[in-house]
């Protein structure tokens, strides 16, 4: 991994006191999250009794102004988790806590105040614009849902909103289709806006995006959360983005929280191995440090998460693996003399500095933060 | 790792590739209906079956000036100039262009006449399944669990009822006594179900775009997203479903009119008329061949036209199409 120029300063310092123990201005609050998906099937005459364990037993807190990264391989739980958040998905078990009040139980018309304060922006900046219908109208559709504004009043917001986030007005009448995937994903920022919400949940907002492009809309969300106060979830398989825009990261593996960190504090002492094996996947476009810099590998696949592993779920493919990480579950906590905003969840963490042993050629599995990674193994 | 920084620090110092540093586009904006528009306007074979289509509603409408024209009313019977001596219907002629029938009734005014009741019974009798089509199809899809359990076994149900042997109890039952208003009953009873069908399908898979759940994390409501946000998507096969529908509702009504269950026996239909030019197509061909060909044109006309319609809202037609004017 590669220090760059801009290794210090979050983008995007809002009101956070950096690292506090207790809990000053938490915004959302998650309860020991857990959602599991019944799977179709069976046998003819029995149903089947398993379930997708998407999310299991999450505990996180976004504390307002802050940029949360949530990373993870892909099936980690982390779009799941996004969901349970802004209750799209109703939970298994746990609490979700917007500013105290809990709203895990509300029914879907008892949701409608909260749905201004907390908004999603998506990852499809195809899939998530209705392709039948104006711009204009798409964006205007929370003023009309909340029935804040209409008629000329709307048209005048919705364009207040489409300057706000780079677009031309003058574009209100035009369809999806005629957007770039840039423009689109805007498009999407500004539909999430519209109410000014408190808390705006990213679910991998620039990953369909082109590298250039991912920068100008990674740039917008940063300029806005200056600009109108806003809490960022942001959800990426991509920690070189995470890490550009995050005030403090949490990694997941298999519906589980690994590690929670202050944004530097990870990068510079990662104390969960699998955060380590993330790290190293990060691409270096340069060859030569590239072929220089250590590969960590873990072996075989991303654990089914119908039949999670025993113990710690990571245990199967680490190298620092023991026999009782197969037995106990490890605890999120504070490891060595970590600030107490840095918690892993290992039982033998990696001391500062300390390396991975490499993996061992052979049916070795890279362990990649992409779809494509994964299938490359 | 710090290219990514140090890409959005570049980035940010462009001003031309960040906020609203584009031009507007030159290109004017067309929407899909406006494409699919364009193409239709384009397309000779729309074209010419639309023209034929106006023609049969010309003939409809005018109906009544073909009579005065004639001088023939729509069921008066000519007996001593619309039947030889021998008591054998005329064939075409100054007097009846189009023959007369075995009652010496002007073949040419019944027709026109017939036309009103094809167009009525098969435009009408095509909407009201597309209607009820799409709002159970909807229903089933959107709600899914039991109420598409329920829904889609009806639909099943429907789709596999032999509706002739229907056709045919019903004519035993209520005979000639029929109306335009039972056999517009019958007609979309039998038809709704390949709409709703479709529709449903539709649906299941438009609920699951990312656009449906976006509408929902705006706090949309079940109505809302149901009519504002996945009824656009279904319009367009809506649409073509319909244009098919209609040539076919005018064949089951001709159908069932041939049966002997539609409108009463001294108003003119096509299915009627063919029914009663069987013992007489020997002499008199064309006791046949006006209704029949009357018929057949329409169908095929609406037919051709709902292939258009469909081809010019096939994306990769519209592609094809944008290709050719830029």
């Amino acid at each position: 991994m590669s220090q760059g120029p801009r290794g210090e300063g979050p983008r995007s310092v809002g009101a956070v006191g950096e690292g506090g123990g207790d809990r000053p201005g938490v915004l959302l609050e998650l309860q020991g999250v857990t959602k599991h998906f019944p799977v179709k099937g069976g046998g003819f005459w029995r149903k089947s009794h398993d379930a997708v364990h998407a999310v299991d037993g999450v505990d996180l807190q976004v504390r307002r102004g802050e940029t949360l990264g949530l990373v993870g391989e892909t099936g980690s739980g982390k779009s799941t988790l996004a969901r349970c958040m802004t209750r799209l998905l109703p939970l298994t078990s746990g609490r979700v806590l917007l500013d105290g009040e809990d709203i895990t139980d509300l029914k879907r018309s008892q949701l409608r105040p909260y749905r201004r304060r907390v908004q999603m922006i998506f990852q499809d900046p195809y899939g998530s614009l209705n392709p039948r219908r104006r711009v204009g109208s798409i964006i205007g559709d929370p003023f009309a849902i909340h029935k804040v504004a209409d008629g000329a009043e709307r048209k005048r917001r919705v364009q207040e909103l489409m300057d706000l986030v780079g677009l031309n007005p003058e574009h209100y009448n035009r369809f999806p289709a005629e957007f770039s995937g840039g423009q689109r994903q805007r498009i999407g920022v500004a539909r999430a806006l519209a109410l000014r919400p408190e808390l705006v949940v990213a679910d991998e907002p620039v990953s369909a995006l082109d590298v250039s492009v991912r920068a100008q809309v990674v740039n917008l969300l940063a300029d806005l959360q200056d600009e109108l106060g806003l809490t960022y979830v942001f959800i990426t398989h991509d920690l070189s983005v995470v890490r550009h825009v995050s005030n403090r990261v949490a990694v997941m593996y298999v519906g589980q929280v690994v590690e929670l960190a202050d944004r530097h504090d990870l990068y510079a002492t990662p104390r969960h191995p699998y955060t380590k094996v993330l790290q190293s996947a990060i691409p270096v476009p340069d060859p030569e440090q590239s072929e220089r810099r250590a590969r960590v590998q873990a072996s075989g696949e991303l654990p089914s998460p119908i039949n999670p592993p025993s113990g710690c779920r990571f245990h199967p493919r680490c190298p620092k693996a023991q026999p009782i990480c197969a037995q106990v579950v490890p605890r999120l906590e504070v490891k060595f003399q970590d600030p107490p905003s840095h918690l892993a969840a290992c039982h033998f963490p990696l001391a500062d500095g300390e390396e991975l042993p490499r993996a061992e050629a052979g049916d070795v599995a890279r362990v990649g933060p992409g779809d494509g990674d994964r299938r490359a193994g | 790792m710090s290219t990514f920084g140090e890409l959005v620090e570049e980035v940010a110092q462009e001003p031309q590739l960040g906020a609203a540093g584009y031009e507007a586009g030159v290109i004017e904006a067309k929407g899909p209906w406006r494409l699919a528009w364009d193409r239709l306007r384009h397309d000779r074979v729309a074209i010419g079956s639309s023209v034929v289509i106006v023609l049969i509603a010309g003939m409809a409408v005018f109906a009544p000036l073909a009579s005065a024209l004639t001088g023939h009313g729509m069921d008066a019977q000519y007996h001593l100039t619309g039947l030889t001596s021998a008591g054998v219907p005329v064939g075409p002629r100054a007097h009846f262009p189009w023959g007369a029938d075995e009652e010496g009734r002007d073949i040419l005014v019944r027709v026109f006449y017939g036309a009103r009741i094809s167009l009525l019974v098969g435009v009408s009798s095509a909407a009201l399944a597309v209607a009820g089509g799409v709002v159970l199809g909807m229903l089933a899809g959107f709600f899914g669990g039991v109420v598409d359990t329920a829904l889609a076994r009806l639909f099943d149900v429907v789709l596999a009822m032999p509706y002739l042997v229907f056709a045919l109890a019903l004519v035993a039952a209520i005979g000639g006594q029929g109306g335009i208003l039972i056999d517009i009953a019958v007609i979309s009873f039998f038809s709704f179900g390949a709409v709703a069908r479709i529709v449903r399908g539709q649906v299941l898979s438009i609920k699951e775009k990312e656009y449906i759940e976006a509408a929902h994390s705006l706090g949309a409501g079940s109505l809302r997203v149901m009519f504002i946000d996945i009824f656009p998507n279904l319009l367009a096969p809506v649409i073509v479903y319909f244009s098919l529908l209609v040539p076919s509702s005018i064949v089951f009504e001709a159908t069932l009119a041939f049966l002997g269950l539609g409108v009463p026996p001294p108003t003119p239909d096509w299915g009627s008329m063919l029914q009663e030019a069987i013992n007489w197509y020997n002499p008199a061909w064309w006791y046949v061949v006006f209704p029949g060909g009357a018929l057949l044109a329409t169908t095929l006309a609406f037919n051709l036209l709902g292939d258009s319609v469909r081809d010019a809202f096939d994306p990769r037609y519209n592609r094809l199409f944008a290709r050719e004017t830029e």
